[in-house]
């Protein structure tokens, strides 16, 4: 339960300091440590499995103050704060070394600014507080087996019938599929006209009756990812995102920010978990100490990353990037910081399981694994490419795709 | 993008818009053939410089007491990429390593010659190897006599010398510099014009005898300070020459038609060019946050030197050597502007410190 609350800082009022102050008050030491896993990460949710009481008081706290979703009006659970002021606690958060308290992507970044600027009046209310409170977990249904690089190309059907939608069809590689409340999922609800101008958006309780939802595993063996089943799922009218058949412009603003997302939060991400430092896996595996690197080959392979994650800072920081080129080079960059740090293992990075390989070294490899899959989830680099060649660079169309 | 420019860009960006202007008006990629060919001199140069001078390019940076404008880096650089997109050849970033030595050095009758300096009359080229570091470029060796001090010693290849009033000799311990007049006894010019026409000159200084009154005293973190920034600018002018390389490249991707479509239309040009404008995107934020961390004296200011020097020369050689590639023929002929670009660049890159000399004082500087 909650101990004294301090009341939210007065706009006028609101400075780092007060807000430092705040935040210093109200923190938990434990969620000023950095997070030992990926099993630290609060997901929220109708099924939270938070068992550290900590991580639970600080998602209340936060979310009593509006500050999980701080930009969003007050009345959906938000703090109404200008992005600048957001910027503002978000500074603070990060000096004081505090945990995200709740990790609530879908949700709180990809569908949340749709619903803002789409939904109804009845869907904001119903929807984004239960958001912002980490009290309903979102996922996202785009892809499907058919539907991957060419999304425009979804099968998923929904057919009016009364006041309800009937969904049948697939989807694929829906993150944080398995332990979602809800999705956002882009149907087909014209299959008469050209592929973009017949997809609308449904939000789908996914313990609605004839919903099947299975994981899939990827080469390092883990997944994030799910596959899902539709059959006859009925979706009441009411849950319609924007204008019927006119979903795809939105779909696109969900798309730019969820690159956007990944091109920034990648390595935010990857902070979380296992990321030895490059320089001590060198040492480590020329077996020196101190002062200066004995292979200069590798000393400059080092530097080289080193200068690349600075530049990417620089760009996070000054911006001046379409998201879909940020997306496509940071994903490059982390995939070869993931490769040299398990090539830098030697033998150690190439376990499969046993005693003879530590957690870390695990880790390294599986990350490696994965890491292959960065340049191609959330768009692959050649889409990202095209969408900066077409939108950003003004290129012309060849192709199939210019059909319309 | 515009939100996130602060008041500093929003103020650089002006003076960039200025200065792209004044250049545009008055300098041309084709003056590189000319000078190449001999329609255009080092001493046309000069004149050129001292009438661009008059806009307070040649001492922005210097403190208003030293007849400068007391610009950050960043307003610098913004006339730095300015001057780089219309491949200007103009002494902007040897003169200012002077002028910047220059005031934040001691000594006798300094304060006449900085104020000279300051407004563009008197064109100061320094000479010392740190132009071209990472190699052995020669040194200046000075020895105290009665009068001052005797300096000799070789620097080879130093950019714009053949364009200066007043040499600006660093010694080797960097403790003193000496005013030298290119015309004085003893002192050897072997003029030439890098691969970008540049004008440059090897100085050879045989017992030149300098009066205590034509020295100034250093210290070797003044150097090193002021080194750095000129990287910056160094870089700057880079920026702009990579950002018009690309932005001609991409105007010809729309225009040259081949099999019925322009020739942008093809995937494999799209990829290669909206790569290229990413790395461009990367180029640009580091160089900015570079230069902002040098003008609010932040902690890791000197990293990003490293970085942004190191980053802004891959670039501009990558933009500039695809540029050509994706003009195909053309590409390689005299005739065609765009060879141009590349050669300004390969000269941009090794000036002040090439990628791998970065990295290198990177690792050095952090002990690995």
């Amino acid at each position: 339960m909650l101990v004294v609350m301090s009341s939210q800082p007065d706009v006028a009022e609101f400075s780092a300091s007060a807000v430092r102050a705040w935040l210093t008050a109200n923190c938990p030491p434990s969620m000023r440590t950095p997070m030992t896993g990926p099993q630290d990460q609060v997901f929220g949710g109708r099924n939270a499995d938070c068992t550290d009481p900590a991580a639970q008081v600080w998602l209340e706290r936060m979310a009593s103050q509006g500050w999980i979703a701080p930009t969003w009006p007050r009345e959906y659970g938000g703090a109404g704060l200008s992005p600048a002021d957001a910027r503002v606690l978000a500074n603070e958060l990060r000096s004081l070394g505090c945990r995200p308290p709740l990790v609530a992507v879908q949700g709180l970044h990809m569908l949340g600014p749709a619903l803002l600027e789409h939904g109804t009046a009845w869907q904001k209310e119903r929807f984004l507080p239960a958001i912002a409170a980490g009290a309903e977990r979102w996922c996202q249904g785009f892809s499907e087996p058919d539907a991957g690089s060419d999304l425009a190309a979804v099968r998923c059907r929904a057919v009016r019938n009364g006041d309800e939608y009937i969904v049948n069809g697939e989807k694929l590689w829906t993150t944080h599929g398995m332990h979602s409340d809800w999705i956002f999922a882009i149907v087909r609800t014209d299959s008469d006209v050209a592929s973009r101008d017949g997809i609308s958006i449904l939000l789908i309780d996914l313990a609605s009756p004839g919903v099947e939802v299975r994981p899939l595993p990827l080469l390092h063996g883990e997944s994030e990812f799910a596959q899902l089943t539709f059959t006859d799922v009925r979706v009441p009218v009411r849950h319609l995102l924007g204008p019927e058949n006119e979903g795809w412009p939105i779909v696109r603003s969900i798309l730019a920010n969820e690159r956007r997302l990944l091109g920034l939060e990648r390595s935010a991400g990857l902070a979380t978990r296992r990321r030895a430092n490059l320089l001590d896996l060198a040492r480590r595996r020329l077996d020196c100490g101190e002062g200066r690197l004995p292979d200069p080959v590798l000393r400059d392979q080092l530097t080289a990353i080193t200068f690349d994650d600075l530049s990417a800072k620089a760009l996070s920081v000054r911006g001046g990037l379409h998201p879909a080129g940020l997306k496509y080079t940071t994903s490059r960059l982390n995939q070869r910081k993931a490769d040299l740090r398990a090539r830098l293992l030697g033998s150690a990075g190439l376990g499969g399981d046993g005693s003879c390989f530590d957690h870390t070294e695990l880790g390294m490899t599986s990350d490696y694994l994965e890491s292959r899959g960065w340049t191609i989830g959330g768009g692959t680099s050649e889409i990202n490419l095209n969408t900066v060649a077409r939108q950003e660079l003004g290129l012309p169309h060849l192709g199939p795709e210019v059909r319309r | 993008m515009t939100a996130m420019l602060d008041r500093t860009d929003r103020a650089a960006s002006e003076v960039g818009a200025v200065a792209a202007r004044y250049a545009a008006a008055h300098y041309n990629p084709d003056d590189l053939r000319r000078l190449r060919d001999g329609g255009l001199t080092a001493s046309d140069l000069a004149a050129r410089w001292r009438a661009a001078a008059a806009l307070g390019w040649a001492g922005m940076t210097l403190p208003e007491s030293c007849g400068g404008a007391n610009a950050g880096l960043g307003d610098l650089a913004a006339v730095a990429t300015a001057l780089g997109r219309a491949l200007a050849t103009t002494p902007l970033s040897t003169t200012t390593l002077a002028a910047e030595l220059l005031a934040g050095s001691g000594g006798p009758g300094l304060a006449q010659v900085l104020a000279r300096v300051a407004d563009g009359e008197c064109l100061a080229v320094p000479v010392t190897p740190h132009l071209w570091p990472g190699q052995s470029g020669g040194a200046v060796t000075a020895r105290a006599d009665a009068e001052g001090v005797v300096i000799s010693g070789r620097v080879v290849h130093v950019p714009d010398a053949p364009l200066a009033d007043l040499l600006l000799v660093v010694t080797e311990s960097c403790d003193v510099a000496a005013l030298v007049d290119p015309s004085a006894a003893g002192v050897n010019v072997a003029a030439g014009r890098l691969l970008d026409s540049r004008p440059v000159a090897t100085i050879e200084l045989v017992d030149v005898a300098v009066p205590s009154a034509r020295t100034v005293t250093l210290t070797p973190d003044l150097v090193a300070r002021v080194v750095a920034r000129s990287t910056l600018v160094v870089a700057a002018e880079l920026l702009g020459v990579a950002e018009e390389a690309f932005d001609r490249t991409l105007t010809y991707l729309k225009q040259r038609t081949q099999f019925g479509v322009p020739i942008g239309a093809f995937q494999a040009l799209q990829h290669r060019a909206a790569d290229l404008w990413c790395e461009l995107a990367l180029a640009r934020a580091v160089l900015a946050e570079a230069c902002a961390a040098v003008d609010t004296g932040r902690a890791d200011a000197r990293d990003l030197v490293h970085v942004a020097k190191a980053k802004v020369s891959d670039v501009a050689i990558r933009i500039c050597e695809d540029a050509i590639q994706m003009h195909g023929g053309i590409g390689m002929c005299d005739e065609c502007d765009i060879g141009l670009f590349l050669k300004r660049a390969r000269v941009g890159e090794q000036l002040l410190g090439d990628s791998r000399y970065h990295r290198d004082r990177y690792a050095v500087e952090h002990d690995y």
